[in-house]
């Protein structure tokens, strides 16, 4: 037994412990300096920032305005456009598309084509909804947050593949049709799981459930890295899902 | 009581609480010192330092552990390093608890990606069992 162990004071204490922790602080901060200045990809950055995803209903903005060619638009209704916390930029050039079925008409309920059709002809007027093709979102090394319209259109269309990064018991709780479940935790231990996506050049639809969850996030920044270049997060998730009175599937999606 | 905590400061029961305790903080140090970037995102989900922050705790803590468990383990100024772990467990259980209680999907982060082990009431009854662990090697030795 170590002889300080039985003469420690309550000061020697304290001063051993500040000792410890200056200690830990500064050969932590020259083995972080270390590891930047050998290989830049292992250390940390001084200061972690914020990393701000871009709207793709933005960028297709830009990239419009930039050719000056037809404005590519998705099928948002503007009361829904209103409702989005970040939709104030790609607004105008939305196309009106009912939400739900139950703000049609009758008759125009009748004559809703199943889902997978984006043409919709709604009591005798032509709702031309112009989903973004798969070739109409533009390749990106980050991730593009995507609103709950252009996300509809996509599903709506069969024009992406939609990407749960919760876990399987939240995914079998309730997901969004169609969706695989890939959770983030288990792909971040083993990236090996990603070979189960066989997404193709078809965009890639990253949601989880929208409130503080970032697994959508995280998830995309994984497969920008396996490299998949059409990658999306759903902003809002499942909560803008249901919050568009749309529905959830519930099982393990098998 | 009076009698349980007299036999906790036998110097044979606060050695091996000691040791215990240093064992646990040495790997879980080593598997953070291994992967800083993966602690760092850890860190991070769980929410609870300012941003500019994390990645600063994410660079030291692993260090300032190693040396804690690295004083238990061999002795010097163990109360020292017993203080520390113990300081430490009582945030890494507040944390833990927190993020269980705001239903955080995310994972421990306490031996790194290695041993990720899911935020839970598992986990937390862990980490209060380290907790009191910790406590014992801070006890003082029985003259």
């Amino acid at each position: 037994m170590s002889r300080d162990a039985h003469n420690d004071s309550d000061g020697r204490v304290i001063r051993g412990a500040i000792v410890i922790l200056l200690a830990g602080i500064v050969i932590g901060l020259a083995f972080n300096t270390l590891l930047r200045a050998s290989n830049g990809d292992h250390g940390l950055a001084w200061f972690r920032q914020e990393v701000k995803l871009n709207h793709l209903e933005e960028v297709l903005a830009d990239s419009s305005a930039v050719t000056g060619g037809d404005s590519v638009t998705v099928g948002l209704a503007p009361e829904a456009s209103n409702e989005s916390p970040r939709g104030d930029v790609a607004r105008d050039e939305i196309s009106s598309l009912p939400e739900t079925p139950d703000e049609l008409a009758p008759d125009e309920r009748a004559e809703l084509p199943p889902p997978p059709e984006p043409e919709t002809v709604a009591g005798g007027r032509a709702v031309t909804v112009e989903s973004p093709p798969p070739a109409a979102i533009p390749d990106s090394d980050e991730p593009l947050l995507a609103q709950h319209g252009t996300v509809k259109v996509l599903h709506a269309g069969g024009g992406a593949v939609f990407v749960d990064a919760r876990s399987a018991e939240e995914f079998a709780a309730g997901h969004i049709p169609g969706a695989v479940n890939l959770p983030f935790d288990l792909v971040y231990e083993d990236p090996t799981l990603l070979d189960r996506l066989d997404a193709g050049d078809k965009p890639i639809v990253c949601y989880c459930d929208g409130s503080e969850c970032e697994l959508a996030e995280n998830l995309a920044f994984v497969l920008i890295d396996a490299g998949y270049r059409k990658v999306l997060v759903y902003e809002g998730g499942t909560l803008a899902w249901t919050a568009a009175s749309e529905i959830l599937t519930t099982g393990d999606g098998n | 009581m009076a009698r349980t905590l007299e036999w906790l400061r036998r110097p044979r029961v606060l050695r091996g609480a000691q040791i215990l305790i240093g064992l646990v903080f040495l790997v879980a140090a080593l598997a953070k010192i291994a992967d800083l970037n993966s602690f760092a995102t850890q860190l991070h989900n769980y929410r609870m330092t300012p941003l500019w922050s994390e990645n600063f705790v994410a660079m030291t803590l692993p260090w300032i552990e190693l040396l804690a468990a690295l004083s238990l383990l061999f002795g010097v100024r163990p109360r020292s390093g017993a203080a520390i772990v113990f300081a430490m467990m009582l945030v890494f259980t507040v944390a833990v608890g927190v993020a269980w209680g705001r239903g955080l999907d995310v994972s421990c982060g306490c031996f790194g990606k290695a041993l990720a082990g899911k935020i839970g009431v598992q986990k937390f009854f862990e980490n209060i069992g380290l907790l009191l662990l910790a406590g014992i090697a801070s006890l003082r030795n029985r003259e």
